[in-house]
């Protein structure tokens, strides 16, 4: 009896546990894009991502690395803004954010502040001693990205795409 | 020539119809049906037209539906493919970017 209330409270649990590990964008950030000057807003779920997968192709050698990246998440969210003025955006922004990463399914692994005032914050979240998501505030003077990968999630093989779709290859 | 003058005057001599000839011939006439066109032949061709140009129309606005149906999914494919590539661009950037200073903070020590 006590066997079957334990896994009754489990069922009804985890469902509730889980929009806590998955990250919400706040409203205070999407309300950013009126006043900046570019934007990316992206939100793709389930369903989009898997479509996107079959339009990848798998001939092209960079298309063949984001199709297999893709088929193994769950949700992309990117907010990029870039202001014409510093100042349009502060700290406290954030601070929705950082809230929902300050849960114990999450861990931060990158904090750098540089004199420049480019603040990078990366956070993982493991699942069954995997990476099952991961997400990057990159915070600059004019600049503010948030990109929220939700899923299995190699962070060596995104690196390598750095080069490749026309970004830019920065050496190390 | 006088024989053949008399053969064809014979021939073609006034003879009356027998008695009760005419009336006779309006008694039947009037007994006969009149001959109506097969309706039944000519509305089952009227049909099987119908059918088949129903048929066509039917095709054809069903191929028009799922020809949009294909163009939409493929619009949105190939809209969903440029948002995933633009956001593992920007991912891979910001990852890129956070490695070198963070390799470059290393070599520093």
């Amino acid at each position: 009896m006590t066997k079957i209330f334990l896994t009754a409270a489990c069922a009804l649990l985890i469902p509730m546990a889980a929009p806590a590990q998955t990250l919400t964008i706040p409203e205070r950030i999407e309300n950013l894009s009126a006043k900046a000057k570019e934007s990316v807003n992206i939100t793709l779920d389930g369903p989009l991502l898997q479509l996107a997968g079959q339009f990848l192709n798998s001939g092209n050698s960079d298309e063949r690395a984001a199709k297999e990246i893709v088929s193994k998440l769950r949700g992309i969210h990117v907010r990029s803004f870039e202001f014409a003025r510093e100042g349009a955006y502060t700290d406290a922004d954030l601070d929705a954010i950082r809230s929902q990463l300050k849960s114990p399914a999450w861990a931060r692994v990158v904090d750098s502040r540089e004199d420049s005032g480019e603040h990078t914050q990366i956070f993982v979240k493991l699942e069954n001693n995997t990476l099952g998501g991961v997400v990057i505030l990159s915070a600059e003077r004019t600049e503010l990205s948030i990109v929220s990968i939700d899923g299995a999630i190699d962070l060596k093989q995104l690196s390598t795409l750095g080069g490749k779709f026309g970004i830019p290859y920065i050496p190390k | 020539m006088t024989h053949l003058d008399d053969e064809l005057r014979r021939a073609f001599a006034r003879v009356d119809p027998p008695r009760g000839f005419a009336a006779r011939v309006r008694a039947r006439v009037a007994a006969s049906a009149p001959v109506a066109p097969n309706r039944r032949e000519t509305t089952g061709a009227w049909t099987k037209a119908g059918w088949a140009m129903a048929a066509t129309l039917a095709i054809a606005v069903g191929s028009g539906v799922w020809f949009r149906a294909q163009e939409q999914r493929r619009a949105q494919g190939e809209e969903a493919k440029r948002q995933v590539l633009l956001s593992l661009n920007i991912a891979s950037s910001k990852l890129r970017a956070i490695e070198t200073k963070v390799n470059h903070q290393e070599r520093e020590r």
